[in-house]
């Protein structure tokens, strides 16, 4: 390789010295005042941060396209050499699960019928709208993702974002054609969950490892390796009962939880629509107190 | 049609061209390429974008250019906004600060020089993270993201210098 790449273009008049460094003034100034306006989540900031990703979405979606061409083909590869193995495996797992579907079934039974009795409310619908994320390289700061639906496919702030295995963020932002989902493991989440059957009350919080801990735990948890945490839906934010992940590292100073979700793999995720942030909103008002929005 | 008119509009589009190609590998850099956990480790094109152009061609990439970019990589990213415009100007002031020495150089100072910056410029960026979000950031991917970028630094300078030597030749 050779030393030097190019020709240098020196800047050396007084004048054009001082109005760069003037320009450095005013950019660092206009830039800090960006980190308050954002941090203060100034609406204009939500705006200007959905459009741009709007604007950009078509190009991504095209970029997309032949790296979803070349993984599903590597993808269709691997499975018709791995074909023989993993029918096997199907068929053992298949076995499993119709144990499982006898016993669900059953217990659904069981279960609406002590819900009649106790005159319960039939547990939400939700709708359910499927999601292709078509951006996630956030980098080292941040995790969250974009994915191709918007306000015009009826996505709505809040809404919970899954996978086919658990909990995986919460809707964000949303645009037009486009929203962003924060991720559990994003250092700005907080979800409040249930731990275990037990269900002790504790608040995830992620800090942009794969890993999110458990932090404000009841004082007399006994918490296990392997405990199933879920959401508990206190704050409102999720509807209760949704599945995160298990407890897997506990230690003097933390507890952390493996989440259901395989974050080297979400391709698509989805969006359900539980309606909770109409519910907050009627809470707040009969309490007096302003709604969410 | 006047060709001066075609002249300008050719040199507009040379001049635009550093900003308009860090614009685009930006972009692309989002995409997902489901390569497993890739996303928390790819390199940052846009730092070593603005240390090749800003290095030798300010001219091609001033201030609010490199201000323009990292606005609309933080807007793009999800990140607080305003952390990245503040630490690429920090980092440009540095560069500026050493373009004498670092243009008479050889490369592998250049390269060395390169990862001085970038760590100084990542770990920045995680203090402030620390300070303005509650709960400690983990470092790891910050360490592995800083260490691509580092990597894949001479074959981006080298594609870079390409389009100089080719489009930029005034």
């Amino acid at each position: 390789m050779s030393k030097k790449f190019g020709a240098i273009s020196h800047m050396t008049t007084p004048v054009q010295a001082w109005l760069q460094g003037s320009a450095y003034a005013v950019l660092l100034v206009f830039a800090i005042t960006l980190i308050i306006l954002a941090k203060t989540e100034n609406i204009a900031i939500e705006r200007v941060r959905t459009a741009a990703v709007d604007s950009v979405t078509p190009l991504l979606e095209m970029a997309n396209r032949p790296v979803v061409v070349i993984s599903d083909t590597i993808e269709t590869a691997q499975n018709y050499v791995a074909l023989k193995s993993e029918n096997e495996e199907l068929r053992r797992q298949n076995e499993n699960l119709r144990r499982w579907q006898i016993t669900a079934a059953k217990l659904q039974g069981e279960n609406a019928s002590l819900r009649g009795m106790l005159n319960l409310s039939s547990e939400v619908k939700p709708n359910v709208t499927t999601a292709r994320v078509i951006a996630d390289q956030g980098g080292a700061f941040v995790r969250s993702v974009i994915v191709n639906v918007g306000s015009l496919d009826g996505i709505t702030k809040g809404q919970a974002a899954l996978t086919g295995l658990g909990l995986a963020g919460r809707v964000a932002e949303v645009g037009r054609h486009s929203a962003r989902v924060v991720l559990i493991s994003d250092i700005s989440s907080r979800v409040p969950v249930f731990v275990g059957s037990e269900r002790y009350r504790a608040v995830m919080v992620g800090d942009n490892s794969p890993s999110p801990s458990l932090l404000y735990l009841d004082q007399d948890a006994a918490v296990k390796l392997g405990d199933i945490v879920y959401t508990s839906g206190q704050g409102g934010g999720f509807v209760p009962g949704l599945p995160v992940g298990v407890v897997h590292s506990l230690s003097e100073t933390s507890l952390k939880i493996r989440p259901y979700t395989d974050w080297s793999d979400i391709e698509f995720l989805r969006l359900e629509d539980y309606a909770v942030s109409q519910n907050l909103d009627v809470l707040y008002s009969d309490s007096g107190a302003e709604g969410l929005q | 049609m006047n060709p001066t008119f075609w002249q300008r509009i050719d040199g507009l589009a040379r001049t635009a061209c550093p900003f308009t190609i860090t614009l685009l590998l930006m972009i692309t850099f989002l995409v997902p390429l489901q390569i497993p956990n890739l996303s928390e480790v790819i390199p940052s094109v846009l730092l070593i974008s603005v240390f090749y152009w800003t290095l030798y061609r300010p001219d091609l990439m001033p201030i609010w250019a490199v201000f323009g970019l990292a606005f609309v990589h933080d807007l793009l990213t999800g990140i607080l906004l305003g952390i990245g415009p503040f630490i690429l100007l920090l980092f440009c002031l540095a560069l500026n600060g050493q373009r004498k020495f670092l243009a008479s150089t050889s490369f592998s100072v250049l390269w060395v020089s390169f990862f001085t910056l970038s760590s100084l410029a990542f770990t920045l960026k995680w203090i402030l993270i620390y300070l303005l979000e509650s709960g400690t950031p983990d470092f790891r991917p910050v360490l592995f993201q800083n260490l691509t970028t580092v990597a894949v630094y001479p074959a981006f300078s080298w594609i870079f210098s390409l389009i100089q030597r080719s489009l930029l030749k005034s």
